[in-house]
């Protein structure tokens, strides 16, 4: 087997006194759409938030395409090709919608020039049309499916190789959740590789092509989405019973 | 078990052995130079105390402390000279004086924050420098006051001994004082303004009567010192109150441990010796004053006292915390929650509601009723204006127009904070907690607005405080255990998962015994599983006649647990009822449902 685009071995996150994971392990590999479903406190956004450089992990291993990253800050993950789109969103306010997307490619500005930021805004602006109609509006007045829909899109701006989502569906109604998801199986089968935390399980499974079942800061399960929504332990625990 | 044991005679130990030390000082120093520096250590102590309630606490940064110190020290210095008053009554009067001054710089945090209100603190240290140069009449110019009297009490005049034992004393009445401060709801309830005002308002905390509070108290305790300062010098003069000092004082509390009991004093004590030490630097004793200044700050950014603590957490044992099963329900929850409304009653009634931000109209002529004791939801596509119409209700947003009625009174264009008074209790859509708190702290600081005891039962640790404190932490513990929470209770609220915080909002809420309960989308971002345990949560609040209304996309929730649905689109109601009316109702399934899911598919065992 080739080399995994994200490896995470026995991954060890505190937060004061709080073991919030202990010895995950998970992988995503190039191209992959991979879930992440758990109860709260079960480690899955601890998970992120240390492969995305935002927290140090006490102990454990991260490796991106093949070379170990753990303990780098965010910003240097960013700049490997990791984007991390953070629960509870958080736009930059008090910019507006475009100046928020211009903040997203800053590294491809570095890189490749003002210029090539107009090509990712407007291709930005082709996948969530509504982006490009609030465009001026400050993103702090966005409903909450906009600026979900404009931190996706910030993410995006810094071209990751892997874009991980934490709770999509968070304070979204259920029309929104029916325009995003297919965005998202879009990228993906455009190549980009998705790593998705998602507490509405049906759905997660629904569009992932394998997933992870954590409970308790351990990986409980994993195997592939379809077979997963057919486990009777996962049906039970989070999928509900009337299915 | 160490633990509690140190909780519960820590301090009276601490006082006792910085009182025994203190006693016995005036008998180890060489000279009387010496003993001066110790008494100037204790009145600069007394300063710094009292600033790290208003900005270790509180969050409000002076640096205007010298100038309350001058107006202490100026009161005695002429009150004492020219009109002969005694000991006692001069430093009443610097005191009371100096509450005044501090109550007067608390105005400007009615609309000023941050280092804006810094500059004007700035200010006010500056306009008394300069009074006490210019009005010679009073100040004696430049010249300053001079042949004040020696402090005499009950006939005896005060010798350098006598005047540091009066010294002691006062520094460890302050001492006790701050820390009954700290540790009790006003402590909780400053620093819970400080780390959210929005989250204060809504468990009935008003965060201007805080931040007054926090400006007399320092105010009080650095007019004292101001004054005490005049006894021990027997001469004041501008020089004394400059800018520099207010600067000082600021750095006592942030070198100490801003926030800690003992940070001040110890800020204080380095402060006041290191210049002494440092004069075998000769020329460069500022360079190396500063410079070990930098260092320590840069090695300890929390100051030395709360470095220390963090350090010492570093050895705690990791724990694996897990949330119990919730709710937890038994015979004792009907205590727990209780609400005088009739099922039945109206709770809060909305008349022609309206809310306009510049030229959109997030609310649109809303017209509700919400019934005691039922959970009533509100349904809409996001930006449907669901979140404001919660704001309007919850007195976050005054309504453009249109009027509110809770309980029988008129809501309309009451604070947040009143709302809350009157049993209006709610919750966030991305939570707010106060983070640095603990998760009972938070709990403790929603029973805010039914303790009794008030701050001379605190400072003076009268019965009442220990029935109040007693009372409300059995119950909150009890409602962190009604929600799963009680392994958590000591954990800093941040420290817990998203969807704990959530359960540890309603927990909080609860404590204030509310009549209504606001939830905005408290399903977010919860399994299927937790989302059962919520749902059986709602509908027993709401058996307790404590009426819920709910804001949430979970559309199977909903319609699950709903007595009545309001279905909201551009702002207005487009359609309200009970769910079988709403389910069917074609526009509510044009905007809001879309295509994925039609609510139809609630089986039978989750309608129960």
């Amino acid at each position: 087997m080739t080399v995994p685009l994200l490896k995470v071995e026995n991954l060890c996150v505190n937060y004061g006194h709080i073991e919030a994971t202990r010895g995950i392990s998970i992988e995503v590999g190039e191209g992959e759409f991979v879930g992440v479903i758990g109860s709260n406190g079960a480690g899955k956004s601890s998970t992120m938030k240390a492969v995305a450089g935002v927290i140090k992990p006490v102990s454990g291993t991260i490796q991106f395409a093949g070379k170990p990253v753990h303990g780098l800050q965010s910003h240097e993950m960013v700049r490997r090709g990791v984007a991390l789109v953070p629960e509870g969103r958080f736009v930059f306010a008090d910019q507006s919608t475009e100046e928020n997307l211009i903040l997203g490619g800053f590294v491809q500005a570095e890189r490749n020039g003002v210029g090539a930021i107009r090509e990712d805004i407007d291709r930005m602006y082709q996948l969530f049309p509504r982006l490009k109609e609030r465009r001026s509006q400050l993103a702090g007045s966005l409903s909450g499916g906009e600026q979900q829909m404009l931190v996706i899109a910030r993410g995006l701006m810094s071209r990751p190789r892997l874009l991980m989502i934490d709770e999509l569906s968070l304070g979204l109604a259920p029309k929104i959740l029916d325009f995003l998801f297919p965005v998202l199986v879009e990228l993906n089968r455009q190549g980009l590789s998705i790593l998705l935390v998602e507490q509405i399980a049906t759905r997660a499974l629904a569009v992932t092509t394998r997933a992870y079942v954590m409970e308790n800061g351990h990986v409980k399960l994993s195997g592939v989405s379809s077979q997963l929504a057919h486990d009777p332990a996962v049906m039970e625990a989070y999928l509900g019973k009337q299915h | 078990m160490k633990l509690p044991l140190l909780k519960r005679f820590g301090f009276p130990v601490l006082v006792l052995v910085l009182g025994a030390v203190l006693y016995a000082l005036p008998h180890m120093v060489a000279n009387s130079y010496e003993l001066r520096v110790w008494m100037l250590l204790l009145i600069y102590a007394l300063v710094a105390l009292g600033l790290n309630i208003l900005t270790g606490l509180t969050g409000l940064v002076s640096l205007g402390q010298a100038g309350i110190f001058a107006v202490g020290a100026y009161a005695v210095a002429v009150l004492s000279t020219k009109f002969g008053m005694s000991f006692f009554a001069c430093m009443t009067v610097a005191i009371v004086l100096s509450a005044a001054l501090g109550a007067l710089l608390a105005y400007p945090t009615v609309r000023v924050r941050g280092v804006y209100l810094t500059v004007i603190t700035i200010a006010f240290g500056i306009i008394v420098e300069n009074v006490a140069i210019e009005w010679q009449s009073l100040t004696g110019g430049t010249g300053g006051i001079s042949s004040i009297p020696n402090a005499t009490i009950a006939g005896v005049k005060l010798d350098d001994h006598g005047y540091f034992y009066l010294l002691l004393v006062m520094f460890l009445v302050a001492f006790i004082f701050h820390y009954n401060v700290i540790k009790s709801r006003y402590g909780r309830a400053m620093r819970a303004v400080s780390q959210s005002e929005t989250a204060a308002r809504t468990v009935g905390i008003n965060p201007i009567v805080i931040r007054l509070m926090s400006f007399v108290i320092a105010a009080c305790f650095a007019g004292a010192a101001g004054g005490a300062y005049a006894y021990l010098n027997l001469y004041v003069n501008p020089d004394t109150f400059r800018f520099d000092d207010s600067v000082r004082f600021l750095l006592m509390v942030i070198l100490g441990g801003s926030g800690t009991i003992i940070g001040p004093v110890l800020g204080a004590g380095v402060l006041t010796f290191i210049p002494e030490i440092l004069q075998a630097f000769g020329a460069w004793q500022r360079f190396a004053y500063g410079a070990l200044l930098a260092l320590v700050m840069f090695g300890m950014p929390l100051g030395i006292v709360g470095t220390l603590n963090l350090w010492a957490r570093r050895f705690d044992k990791k724990v694996n915390r897990s949330s119990r099963p919730w709710p937890c329900i038994d015979q004792d929850t009907h205590a727990l929650l209780h609400s005088s409304a009739k099922a039945g009653d109206v709770c809060l009634s909305t008349d022609e509601l309206s809310m306009a931000f510049g030229g959109l109209i997030a609310n649109d002529r809303i017209s509700e009723s919400l019934k005691s004791g039922m959970v009533h939801s509100v349904i809409g596509p996001n930006g449907a204006g669901k979140s404001t119409f919660i704001n309007c209700i919850s007195g976050f947003y005054r309504p453009t127009s249109g009027g509110i009625t809770f309980m029988g009174q008129s809501a309309t264009g009451k604070s947040s904070h009143q709302l809350a008074r009157m049993g209006l209790a709610r919750t966030f859509q991305n939570t707010e907690l106060f983070g640095d708190m603990t998760v009972l702290e938070n709990v403790l600081v929603g029973a805010d607005s039914r303790y009794r005891s008030g701050l001379f039962a605190t400072l003076l640790r009268l019965p009442s405080f220990f029935a109040d404190e007693r009372r409300y932490e059995q119950e909150a513990i009890r409602l962190l255990q009604y929600v799963g929470l009680d392994d958590y209770a000591q954990e800093k609220a941040r420290n817990l998962p998203f969807g704990h915080q959530r359960r540890l909002e309603i927990a909080r809420a609860l404590a204030m015994s509310p009549t209504l309960l606001l939830l905005d989308e408290p399903a977010a971002g919860l399994t299927h599983g937790e989302i059962e345990d919520l749902m059986k949560l709602i509908r027993n609040i709401a058996s307790h006649q404590i009426t819920v209304l709910l804001v949430e996309h979970h559309v199977d929730m909903i319609m699950a647990i709903s007595d009545h649905v309001t279905v909201l689109d551009y702002g207005k109601v487009i359609a309200s009822g009970t769910v079988q009316q709403v389910r069917n109702d074609p526009a509510v399934i044009e905007a809001y449902f879309g295509t994925g899911g039609t609510p139809g598919k609630v089986s039978n065992e989750e309608a129960v």
